[in-house]
Order: structure tokens, then sequence, then C-alpha cells
């Protein structure tokens, strides 16, 4: 992608725009929570000892 | 020319953050994308690979094992920052390895792993065509015949007029293909569960193991987790149309491990009920002489749609990573140059294809270096904050320039990784050290990697590579970060 080119340049700089005004807050933007990431190290934990008693 | 426009669109438009109406997959949305991802040929190949090694208890514990390591740190390397900044992955990584450092890592370990993948699905059509001539017409074209080469020929030439006709034909074409796949997989195991005893498929011995099984176990848990890490150069450039955190990390999982697993199983069962790691043998035993046509027919089709997806998303990468240099190759070229290789490849129908396992080991040498050694720089390092305009600023503008654009760090530390993989484990020669049985060489080869670049960043990048986002006051967060 070249960032020099001045249409594209300026569509990135509409989007950035958009996004620092009107989406700063948006759930979309958010960092995943620490929780996810326990459940996910803890279901990870849970089947990988699933798997080792299995077999 | 309408095909050139679609995909100078996507490979310039597909490279910007996404607004909240572009955010087009909720969770349910995105789940259905990843089953339809999961459930494909290659599954069944991973299952009959699985089952060369162990039988069938060994072999469901090693996939759970693999693909739930594997799957949870792909998801984590690619899909929770695209998702948040709405950017595909391949510019998320600038802030990894830098411009300069990403254009290497497509055009080495990115391209070479496609190109591997592209080549072992048009032998996979090519022999599912054969199977169906052998059936139809009498003929006896063996699994490594010269007809093989010039089928799996003929399906790099249809995937190269498919992608050639744009993004939109591949679309369709992933339209039939996904419920047409599960269709198949559903029939399968139906077919196995009324002509296969329970007992009969437990006691059923592995194909083709090796004398120490315990060794067949830690390669089989391995072989999974390479399974597991090989979505990631696809995985991030999706998960950016979703519309939340949850959305993408999820779903992922859900279809990635679980979908994927059910159709390893059924591939495994098929193997070891038919002595055969090779799908395109199964269809006509199983599932008699009109029914299993159609199933290679099918196969041979699905075949055509994934290599058209994987080249097309490679290619688009490769334009993405590479500059103006390469946005002035006419798609066409770029997309016939791709499959220069994997047509090489194809006049050694077994090289990759009976070799499944070295191929995918030594992708997930490398693919478990790169994951590590990204969760290590976005989750510690920047606490999942990235200066979304730095990463489209050009040159030293970017504070993601890092040294002439290539982060020596990351870059040390992922060659750290994967060295320490092929000390554990050579996926060429099977050499391995005591170790590797316990703790595999994916995860310590990621974890190498990523304590190699926490030590490395703060030697290495003082000043340089954003490093400092982390602890912008809690009011400029909102701007700053995006």
């Amino acid at each position: 992608m070249d960032v020099r080119d001045p249409a594209l340049r300026a569509e990135l700089e509409r989007r950035l725009d958009i996004l620092e005004r009107e989406e700063a807050g948006d759930a979309a933007h958010a960092a995943l929570g620490a929780g996810d990431l326990w459940a996910l190290a803890l279901l990870v934990a849970v089947l990988v000892a699933v798997g080792w008693v299995m077999a | 020319m309408a095909a050139e426009e679609d995909v100078t669109r996507e490979a310039t438009f597909g490279s910007l953050p996404v607004l909240r109406g572009e955010r087009v997959w909720n969770f349910t949305d995105f789940t259905w994308v990843n089953v339809g991802l999961a459930i494909a040929t290659w599954a069944f190949l991973v299952g009959g690979s699985t089952a060369a090694l162990v039988g069938f208890r060994e072999g469901l514990a090693a996939m759970i094992i693999g693909n739930a390591i594997g799957v949870a740190v792909m998801l984590l390397a690619s899909v929770v920052s695209s998702q948040r900044y709405g950017v595909e992955q391949y510019t998320i990584l600038r802030s990894v390895y830098g411009i300069g450092g990403v254009a290497l890592l497509v055009f080495t370990v990115v391209l070479f792993t496609e190109m591997g993948w592209s080549a072992l699905l048009g032998v996979m059509f090519g022999r599912a065509t054969a199977q169906v001539s052998n059936e139809v017409f009498g003929t006896h074209i063996g699994p490594n015949a010269i007809v093989v080469t010039l089928l799996a020929l003929l399906a790099l030439a249809i995937a190269w007029v498919v992608l050639a006709k744009g993004p939109l034909t591949i679309r369709w074409f992933n339209r039939i293909v996904a419920p047409g796949l599960a269709i198949l997989t559903f029939g399968m195991a139906v077919l196995l569960i009324t002509e296969t005893s329970w007992s009969e498929l437990l006691n059923a011995p592995p194909l083709e193991p090796f004398p120490d099984e315990r060794l067949n176990f830690a390669l089989a848990v391995e072989f999974n987790l390479g399974v597991g890490l090989s979505w990631w150069p696809v995985m991030g450039s999706l998960a950016r149309l979703t519309d939340k955190p949850r959305s993408g990390l999820w779903p992922g999982y859900i279809g990635l491990f679980g979908a994927t697993l059910v159709a390893q199983v059924v591939g495994m069962a098929a193997a070891l009920t038919l002595g055969d790691s090779d799908p395109t043998v199964w269809m006509v035993p199983l599932g008699g002489q009109w029914l299993g046509i159609l199933a290679l027919v099918f196969i041979g089709f699905a075949n055509l749609t994934s290599l058209s997806s994987i080249v097309y998303s490679t290619c688009l990468a490769l334009r993405q990573a590479g500059g103006n240099r390469l946005t002035r190759i006419r798609w066409e070229w770029l997309t016939a140059a791709f499959f220069v290789l994997p047509a090489v490849v194809s006049f050694w129908p077994n090289l990759l294809y009976d070799k499944f396992l070295v191929f995918v080991t030594w992708s997930g040498a490398f693919l478990a270096a790169i994951a590590g050694t990204v969760i290590a720089d976005y989750f510690v390092l920047r606490r999942q904050r990235l200066q979304l305009r730095g990463l489209y600023e050009p040159g030293k503008a970017s504070p993601y320039h890092f040294s002439g654009g290539f982060n020596v760090a990351g870059l040390v530390s992922t060659g750290l990784g994967a060295v320490v993989y092929v000390v554990l484990y050579n996926p060429q020669t099977l050499a391995t050290k005591p170790a590797f049985d316990y703790i595999t060489a994916s995860v310590p080869a990621a974890i190498v990697a990523a304590v190699a670049h926490l030590v490395l960043t703060p030697l290495l990048n003082r000043r340089g590579g954003g490093y400092a986002t982390g602890h912008v006051p809690a009011h400029r967060t909102a701007k700053e970060t995006l």
C-alpha cells in the first residue's frame, strides 16, 4: 500500500479522523479483557489435562 | 479488468482500518466463518496422518492437546490485535518486525508455507480425480503416476483462472463448498459408525508407527500443534471485521478447535478402519462406487476452492508487504508466478503429500516462534496498545520504523525460537532430544522467542519502536491508540 498516493492518503486520514472522533469509545476497540485471557488459559489447561489422561 | 479493480481495491483499501459499519461479523457470524474454514479437505489428511503414528485413543488425545494449544497461541498472535484496531495482520505486524521485517517474513515463511499447501491441494485433486478415473473407466493410475502430476497441474491452472476472475468468484465457490464438506463429514461419520464397531476402532493399530511409542505420541501432538498454528497467515485479516474482542477470539477457538477436531477425528477413524492415510482412497470403499465417486468429485472441487482462497490471501499479503513494485505487477502475472513452485513440486506427488508431517512441522517451527514474539510484543511490551496512525506513516516518520525498517530484536527472537525448535525436534531428520517427548518443540520455541524478545527489546530499542505508548496518561489513551 502506497501511503503517499494522494487518494489513498485522503481515505486513510478520513478513516483515522472518524476513528478518533466517533469511535474512540466503541466496544469494538476495547482491549481483550483479563477475564477472557484467563478463561482461555484455563480452557487450554483443562483440554491438555483431558488429552493427557486419555493418552 | 473488473478482477484487477476488485483486487486492487482489496489490496489497497483492505490495508486501511475498518470503520464501525464495516465490522459485519458478530459472534455467531464469525463462528460460522470459522466452522466453514475448519472443515476443509486437509482436516481429513491431518486425521489420516495422525493415524499413521498412533491408534484412535492416542490420536484423539494428540489432536485435543495439539489443537488446544496451537489454536490458542495462534489466535492470541493474530486475531486479538487485528480485531481491536480493525487492521489486517501484516500491517499490525509492522509494530513487531518493522515494515522491512514483515516483508522478509511474508516473502519467506508465509510464501513457502502457502506454496506448500497449494502443491499439497493440487496433488490431492490429482489423486482424487485419478481415483474417479480408476472407478469409472477401469484405469489403473497409481498415486504417484505422471497422470496425477498432470491433473495436479490442471488444478493449478483452473485455480489460476478462478483467481484471475477475482475475489467474487472465490466467494461464490466457498458458499457451495463449506456446507458440502460439512455434509460429507457427517455422511462419513454415519457410515463409519454403522459399519465399524467401537472396539474395532479402538483396537485398530496405527498405520506406519515408529518403534518408540512415546515418540509416536509426541510426534502426533507436535504435528497437531503445527496444524493449529498453520491458521496464523489468514486469521488476522478475517478478525478485523468482527464487532467486539470476544467476537474475534472465541468463535476462532470454537471453529478452529471444535470443528477441526470433528473433521480430523472422522478422517482418523476412516484411515484406521480402511488402513490408508490418504483421504482419496477412502471414499469408494466407504460410500460404495457411485457415492464414493460423487464424494471424490466434490473433494476435487473443494480443493480447487481452497487452493484459490489460499493463493488469493497470500498474493494480497505479498502485494501489501511488497510495496510499490509489486503493486505495479498485474494480478494475473503475480498469481501465475506464485504457482511456479507448486507446479514444480507436483512432479513429485509424494514429496509433500506423503511427507505431510514433515511439511507441517517445518512450517510450525517458524510459526511457533513468530507467535511467541508477537504475543510478547503485543500483550507484555505494548499492553495491547498500538499507535494506529503510526502503522501507516512512511519511513522514519513511523514509530515502527526501527532500524531501516527492521526490528532486529523481533527478528533475532523469532530466529532463536526456530533454532530451539529444530534442536529439540528436527523435522527433516526426525531426530529428537529426550525433552521433546514431554514438552514438544513448538511450546518451547514460542516461549524462547517470547522471552528473547522481552530481553532484547529494552537493549536494542531504547528509544525507537514506539514502546513508550503503553505509558501515555489515561486521558490521552483513546486518541493516541487510535
